[in-house]
């Protein structure tokens, strides 16, 4: 059903083609800026906090993927706090079907995957420039659970920051400070936050546990905070509890809304 | 003249009934500005100095940025090209006003609310995170709002400039206005101060429109350039901007069709 649901929009995305078209090119433009400012800064200086230019570009193009294909399938959750707020969501609840599959399947958008293409390219380069070495097996695997994880990561903070229209309607920006704050976060090496930044997108946004953390493992990278090598491998898992928390939270939330209609 | 000014202080209003809005992007500028921070504290670990500037001069920089971005609408300004798509930039027309003067009181109004609301509780909160750099005298201090003013001012022409080309896409603004807020954040150097860009590209940059919007004024806040200077470039880019402007209104507003009944 939620498959039909994203071919019907899909077809309806093609019916404005040019729109579809600039929309995927700004996009990938937004996402290529940061990646100018991680050049820019490469240009002039050959490691940050100890990480060399091709593991930043790495982990950087790591978080994007992640985030690109969060995006793709839980970014639309973002609309529940504009449903809540136009009054559309009694709609969501009065058909026979869960809430959060109909709210992904309508808003779902194939143009929201331009990011996806982007981190791809930057992680080919990168591993074909031979700027960075992936050692093994088991390593590559891993590389492939940490990308998952880090999709799943990002998609419980979207879910969660989403949540907070249902309590504070409007304070939709706030959300996106986590979201997006996360995102940006999650491409640098962990370490040269200071150490509240650091705290918050580890244990409150688990932005740091996406890309940084298990990428300690992958490419057998600097480690000056001691990450102990279990916390390394466990980390495309940080989506569980935070995953469980959120989930609670959205119930609730689904709950205690009350329609304003008449 | 009494009508721009009742304009601007109408825009400036308006604005500011959105306070949870302007809250809430306070907090996203301020994490914007402290993550952005961090990384340039990083890389002046590894040099001191990066072409003439310091990690304080560089940190300063970054907060004067995420200052500056509401007051030259960084991330687009949807005013005009939305009126183009709904049709309602018919009503702009029948005003006893120039459009562009309009409109551009319109942004001057919501870029001085923004300086305000937006702007400086950024910047505030990064002198509690980190050292910044401020002006040792009034006389910095008096040339430093004058280039803010005149950041907001090529700001205004520039967008007037670009909304033109939701005319010509209509149906299809919102990627016109994306384009043109790229452009806008790289050349200010709002996503990194333009010292980072070496070589000719940093040189073009410079001497681009987007420069006298938040790199330049920045670094008169810091005393690395003379108020006088900047102030010139503002005025020089503005009145490009601002016939190039009147030139493509004039050939958009014969063109315009309004749809509907």
């Amino acid at each position: 059903m939620f498959f039909r649901f994203c071919r019907a929009r899909v077809r309806g995305e093609m019916q404005y083609r040019a729109a579809f078209v600039s929309f995927t090119i700004a996009q990938t433009m937004v996402t290529l800026l940061d990646l100018v400012a991680v050049l820019a800064i490469f240009s002039q200086v050959d490691s940050l906090g100890g990480w060399s230019r091709g593991e930043v570009l790495f982990i950087y193009a790591v978080s994007v993927l992640s985030f690109g294909l969060a995006d793709l399938t839980f970014g639309s959750i973002e609309y529940a706090a504009a449903t809540v707020m136009d009054g559309s969501f009694d709609g969501f609840l009065v058909r026979p079907m869960a809430v959060m599959t109909q709210l992904l399947g309508n808003f779902f958008a194939l143009r929201r995957a331009g990011r996806l293409i982007q981190s791809v390219v930057i992680i080919a380069v990168v591993l074909g420039a031979g700027s960075i070495s992936i050692d093994g097996v088991p390593r590559m695997l891993f590389a492939v659970v940490m990308v998952i994880g880090g999709a799943l990561t990002f998609s419980t903070i979207f879910v969660f920051t989403s949540t907070v229209g249902f309590f504070i309607p409007g304070a939709r920006e706030v959300a996106n400070a986590f979201t997006y704050g996360g995102n940006a976060v999650a491409g640098y090496p962990g370490h040269i936050f200071g150490s509240y930044v650091r705290n918050l997108m580890l244990w409150i946004v688990p932005a740091l546990f996406v890309s940084y953390v298990p990428s300690i493992y992958v490419l057998d990278a600097a480690n000056p905070l001691n990450f102990p090598r279990w916390l390394q491998l466990a980390s495309p898992f940080a989506f569980v509890p935070f995953g469980a928390a959120a989930g609670l939270v959205w119930r609730a939330g689904v709950r205690r809304y009350e329609s304003t209609g008449s | 003249m009494g009508a721009y000014w009742a304009v601007a202080r109408q825009a400036f209003r308006r604005q500011s009934t959105y306070r949870a809005a302007a809250a809430a992007g306070v907090f996203t500028n301020s994490v914007f500005g402290v993550v952005r921070a961090s990384v340039l504290i990083a890389a002046f670990r590894q040099r001191a100095d990066i072409n003439g500037i310091n990690v304080a001069e560089a940190v300063t920089m970054v907060f004067f940025a995420q200052a500056m971005m509401m007051v030259i609408r960084a991330f687009g300004w949807f005013e005009i090209s939305d009126r183009v798509r709904t049709g309602e930039i018919a009503v702009d027309l029948q005003r006893p006003l120039d459009v562009s003067g309009y409109w551009g009181s319109v942004f001057i109004g919501q870029s001085a609310f923004s300086l305000l609301s937006r702007g400086l509780p950024p910047f505030l909160i990064g002198m509690v995170i980190f050292d910044l750099v401020l002006p040792g005298n009034l006389s910095t201090w008096l040339g430093s709002i004058a280039v803010i003013g005149g950041a907001a001012l090529v700001a205004s022409r520039w967008w007037f400039l670009v909304s033109l080309g939701s005319f010509a896409l209509s149906g299809d603004t919102r990627g016109v206005i994306q384009l043109g807020a790229m452009i806008q954040v790289l050349g200010s150097g709002s996503i990194i101060p333009l010292q980072f860009f070496g070589g000719s590209f940093g040189t073009v940059l410079r001497w681009s429109p987007f420069a006298v919007m938040s790199q330049l004024p920045s670094e008169v806040f810091l005393g690395l350039q003379g108020a006088g200077g900047v102030l010139g470039a503002q005025l020089v880019w503005a009145s490009i901007l601002h016939l190039l402007g009147l030139a493509g209104w004039r050939v958009c507003a014969r063109r315009l069709v309004i749809d509907g009944g």
